[in-house]
């Protein structure tokens, strides 16, 4: 009663921002004969209403872990989790089974009933709803619709691609009209072209349902591709989390790094230096530079101010843009060309512009 | 001669040969009585009535032990420690034991629940006893080859215990289930044989009678045809219902 008072009054002065899922504190031990195992360590979360939240890691890293306790498949062993402002915690197994009913998951292997077709996998969680046979026939065949399979309504898993298992796993999650989906790996089975088909209707669901989506996964492309906020785990912890943009351009943990680098080719460049290739061969009085820019700093014609003011010359030697949850992220590596002291003003200058300066050389 | 007249006459004659030899290593005399046939048929009855009943008996109880077990199990979805550890002590025990001796073990509670411990009555209890274990044992085995991926998927979407148990542990391992059935049945076959030591009759207790004690080996070896034939087709169903409900 107490706790539940306390949430709410959270939530009026938290203001603004609907939370939809709350991780407190979540810790979860798995005890085994030799040791305990810490899979998750004290992790907190705080997912928006319609956000597309990817939570990354490496294995092991307890991503998996983390979001099976949103559904409480796993149960914390320290913790909340709430659940527009629901403690599911302090839920008896009935009203727990409701709450469940709320929120669709996805698995990696889609996990569907070979005995079952298409149809029958997807009416699976509407039996017992108290829906006659024509209404759950009208929601399938809605449901199919959806995630575009109305052609193999009667066929069996075995006779599906993987990616069109996942669609009839996908249709199969949303059939109660969840408010959130968790996808455990979702796409982690599935081929490159697969994996852009299944995000783009998750996308499309997120949008047209206004569903909360959670995404697990180890691939930075897929959180790339559709989140608008992302959590980095590594070993139990939470060790960054926020926007996407900022994420991307200013990561401050050294695994958000190795995960980035993981999706551009702007990593290349620092082999290249390590390996003192002839195309970062520098002069003396040359600097190389790697820039890192998003749409609220693009629109200045920032090189071209450089060189007028500061009496440098600048060579590109690469660069890219990517479109983050609909903005622009740009990566730019040059060399920088001219007297010390102009170099260091215009690094200064740079900075001030709010664009992500690294030296690299 | 044209050459399909031919290649009858050449079966015909290999067919000859065969009865031949058959016939000097086991004459078919004690069978061709009509009392013997009637007497035949009456102890296929008998064995067919003994597989009958105590079949759906041990069916029923071996599917909800084996499915006790696969749930009370470690990590199932009815976790329960001391359920499981005296659920598999009982099918431990009544495994262990060999069929005539349990026959002379369960005397009593065949005496209490049947009233008699002899006849085809007195047959019942150790029959479904002795076959009860085997098939549980079965069962759990075919159920552990659910996928764990299916079972968290029905829980995450709200299904209770016993749904999970009707709707995904039975209703996706029906083909094993099946065939697990085909095999118990096939075993249960093989005890009733045995089970006419206690008075129960059957095909068991016909070839003891005149082909063992008597020495009259046709009598054997029309047994032998009978449970082939049962045999058989206690398979062929199964293997046809394994490939109709298999996708």
């Amino acid at each position: 009663m107490h706790s539940s008072f306390g949430r709410m009054f959270f939530y009026f002065i938290g203001g603004g921002s609907v939370s939809k899922i709350q991780l407190v504190n979540i810790t979860k031990i798995f005890k085994t004969k030799e040791n305990d195992v810490h899979a998750v360590r004290k992790a907190s979360l705080h997912i928006e209403e319609k956000d597309i939240f990817g939570v990354i890691g490496f294995s092991g890293a307890g991503k998996s872990t983390l979001i099976r306790c949103i559904n409480l498949l796993e149960r914390p062993t320290e913790g909340e989790v709430v659940i527009d402002g629901k403690n599911l915690m302090d839920l008896s197994a009935r009203d727990l089974r409701a709450e469940r009913k709320k929120i669709g998951m996805i698995f990696q292997h889609f996990n569907l009933m070979r005995s079952r077709t298409v149809a029958q996998n997807i009416a699976f969680p509407l039996k017992g709803s108290g829906l006659s046979k024509e209404q759950i026939n009208k929601k399938v065949d809605e449901l199919l619709e959806l995630v575009e399979l109305k052609d193999k309504k009667k066929a069996y898993p075995s006779q599906l691609s993987g990616g069109q298992k996942q669609r009839v796993a996908i249709a199969r999650a949303l059939a109660n009209d969840p408010s959130i989906l968790l996808c455990d790996e979702a796409t982690s089975a599935l081929d490159p072209q697969t994996t852009q088909s299944i995000l783009a209707l998750l996308k499309n669901l997120n949008e047209k349902l206004k569903i909360t989506i959670v995404i697990i996964t180890h691939e930075m492309a897929v959180v790339k591709a559709i989140c608008n906020k992302v959590a980095i785990m590594e070993d139990g912890n939470i060790v960054e989390e926020g926007n996407i943009i900022d994420i991307f351009t200013k990561p401050k943990s050294e695994v958000t790094r190795t995960f980035i680098n993981t999706t551009t080719s702007i990593h290349q460049i620092y082999e290249l230096i390590e390996k003192n290739d002839p195309l970062v061969d520098l002069d003396v009085d040359e600097t190389m530079l790697r820039l890192v820019y998003s749409s609220s700093n693009t629109k200045e014609a920032l090189m071209t101010y450089l060189v007028k003011t500061y009496d440098v010359s600048f060579n590109i030697i690469f660069g890219n843009v990517e479109v983050l949850a609909n903005s622009p992220l740009g990566n730019l590596v040059v060399k920088l060309k001219g007297e010390k002291a102009n170099i260091e003003s215009a690094i200064t200058y740079i900075k001030g512009q709010g664009v992500g300066v690294e030296v690299l050389k | 001669m044209d050459i399909g007249t031919m290649i009858s006459n050449f079966f015909e004659s290999i067919l000859a040969v065969i009865f031949d030899v058959v016939t000097q290593f086991l004459p078919m005399d004690f069978m061709n009585n009509p009392k013997m046939i009637s007497e035949l048929v009456q102890e296929t009855y008998m064995t067919l009535k003994m597989l009958f009943f105590s079949g759906i008996f041990a069916l029923i109880f071996g599917i909800i032990f084996g499915v006790l077990i696969t749930v009370t199990k470690k990590d199932g979805i009815l976790e329960n420690k001391i359920i499981y550890f005296i659920l598999d002590k009982f099918i431990n025990f009544f495994r262990s034991i060999p069929f005539v001796i349990l026959m002379a073990l369960l005397v009593g509670a065949s005496r209490l629940v049947m009233g008699t411990a002899t006849g085809i009555k007195g047959t019942y209890i150790p029959l479904i006893f002795g076959t009860i274990p085997f098939f549980a044992r079965q069962i759990e085995s075919v159920l552990s080859e659910v996928d764990d991926g299916l079972i968290e998927a029905s829980i995450a979407m709200g299904n209770t215990p016993m749904q999970i148990i009707t709707r995904v542990y039975l209703k996706e391992s029906i083909p094993g289930i099946i065939r697990s059935v085909s095999i118990t049945l096939i075993s249960l076959l093989g005890l009733t044989a045995m089970a006419g030591q206690v008075g129960g009759g059957g095909l068991g207790a016909f070839a003891i009678r005149h082909g063992y004690a008597r020495g009259k080996v046709d009598a054997t070896w029309s047994t032998v045809i009978i449970i082939l034939l049962i045999v058989t087709a206690i398979q062929a169903l199964g293997n046809y219902l394994t490939r109709k409900t298999t996708h």
